[in-house]
């Protein structure tokens, strides 16, 4: 019954080095770039230190925009930009590349909410110590909001976790690449279910351990 | 250095002027005048209150002697600089010699008491060494030693309320601004942090501006009261002197209880 799942192991093994691969550089990107990004959105908004109209309204609807895209279409559309950067459109580094651009205006916008849960009067006690903005941002924002932040992480890999499936379209390769190709187009259903299963468990240890963390984090 | 005018009668000049300054807030209803033309003089080594009904712009009057409000007109010197006319740089230095405590506390939940207290010390880039031996003191001066590995959370309001004290105690400040600090705590509770910032007075001889609405805590702290009403600085007393002319009732609350 198992047949397919055994004859498929090797196979398994390298999909899920695939799989931690494309999700491990876009969530990379997504806390280098994203984050910075979110923290960013949050202080240019109204009310916010660095309240900024312009600069708020791009990177908002920088944010909005490519999160619209289905990842499918954003997949193809970005092909030369892959080209370009991975210098080549196949593969799970290719692959990486839209997965990070669609996971950094995300992860922008969790940062963005996270630190909105921030008391305001913590920022204006740190102002009238004589804090700079880059001090208020590492020593309060990100200390305060850390349990949110971990949180976000957890749903940012999850969700890239799920998305990096697609990835298979353009041979990324990945966990989800295989259920499609072997459990779907084969009828492999042990295949599927298998992959399917590491999935689930996958997700669970991501969910666990972030729940975990984020709630060793809080002293509130 | 700019100093205004001249001193009068060989006082020494106050350590905080405020001239003429006013501030509005935009609401939905429009525009809403929060402090309206008000002056005021605050000695060195004073316990100053500042007293009215809520929304006669008391804390935003406070908040305009360290910049927190930026006023749209008038000067506030501090130390005989003008607030107002600082850079960034100079403002956040000057900052460091007012210290702040609000209703809410404003302590870091996620930072235990030590580290709260590290807070101004370590953002003024003091050492290692001078930061744990200045928190010590600082929670020395407020009597809670055995609480610097406990978080906010753990501490009581009235405990809070004296973390937040020795927090803004850590960088030497001249003048201590207290934002309704014991608005949120029961009375046994107000009484504690007012014997700590009596004693930080008198010991430290720190300046205090305390902004309120209770009448016990003008009698038992203050030596100096300025009264508010609808954004302006309707009056002015001293507590330790009868006054038969008040005009005001909640001066006149505040004399003869």
């Amino acid at each position: 019954m198992l047949d397919n799942v055994i004859s498929l192991l090797p196979e398994i093994w390298v999909a899920l080095g695939q799989t931690f691969l494309m999700v491990g550089i876009a969530v990379s990107a997504a806390v280098f770039l994203g984050g910075p990004l979110g923290i960013l959105l949050f202080l240019t908004g109204k009310g916010q230190s660095l309240e900024n109209r312009p600069v708020f309204f791009v990177l908002d609807w920088f944010v909005n925009t490519v999160r619209s895209f289905p990842f499918i279409i954003l997949l193809v559309a970005l092909v030369p930009f892959t080209r370009l950067i991975a210098g080549t459109s196949i593969g799970p580094v290719a692959a990486a590349i839209p997965l990070s651009f669609a996971a950094i205006p995300f992860f922008a916008r969790l940062v963005e909410q996270s630190l909105r849960e921030v008391p305001r009067g913590a920022v204006e006690a740190a102002h009238a110590m004589g804090a700079t903005e880059l001090q208020i941002v590492f020593r309060v924002l990100l200390v305060e909001a850390r349990s949110g932040l971990v949180l976000a992480l957890t749903v940012l890999t999850i969700s890239f976790l799920s998305y990096s499936a697609v990835a298979g379209v353009v041979g990324g390769g990945g966990i989800g690449d295989l259920a499609i190709r072997f459990g779907y187009y084969r009828f492999q259903t042990d295949v599927m279910i298998a992959t399917v299963a590491l999935l689930v468990i996958l997700v669970q240890i991501i969910q666990f351990t972030g729940n975990r963390v984020a709630h060793h984090l809080n002293k509130r | 250095m700019t100093h205004l005018g001249q001193v009068d009668g060989g006082d020494p000049p106050p350590i905080i002027r405020i001239r003429n300054v006013s501030k509005s807030f935009s609401t939905p209803q429009g525009s809403f005048k929060a402090v309206a033309d008000a002056s005021l003089d605050i000695a060195r080594g004073d316990t100053f209150g500042i007293i009215g009904t809520s929304g006669a712009g008391k804390s935003t009057l406070l908040r305009l002697i360290n910049l927190l409000e930026r006023p749209e007109s008038g000067e506030v010197h501090v130390d005989g600089q003008e607030v107002t006319a600082l850079s960034k740089a100079a403002l956040r230095g000057l900052r460091r010699s007012i210290g702040m405590i609000f209703q809410q506390y404003n302590l870091l939940q996620n930072a235990n008491v030590a580290d709260n207290v590290a807070f101004p010390l370590r953002i003024h880039g003091a050492s290692r060494a001078e930061i744990a031996a200045r928190v010590r003191e600082c929670l020395g001066i407020v009597g809670l030693q055995d609480k610097a590995e406990a978080y906010p959370a753990q501490l009581s309001g009235g405990q809070k309320q004296r973390v937040a004290i020795a927090r803004a105690l850590a960088t030497r400040p001249s003048i201590l601004l207290c934002d309704e600090p014991t608005s949120a705590l029961d009375p046994q509770t107000t009484r504690s942090v007012l014997d700590v910032l009596k004693e930080v007075n008198q010991k430290l001889g720190v300046t205090i501006v305390i902004v309120t609405h209770e009448m016990s805590v003008v009698r038992a702290l203050c030596r100096n009261v300025a009264v508010m009403e609808h954004g302006r600085v309707v009056e002015q007393f001293a507590t330790d002197q009868a006054h038969g002319g008040l005009l005001t009732d909640i001066a006149r609350e505040v004399n003869y209880a």
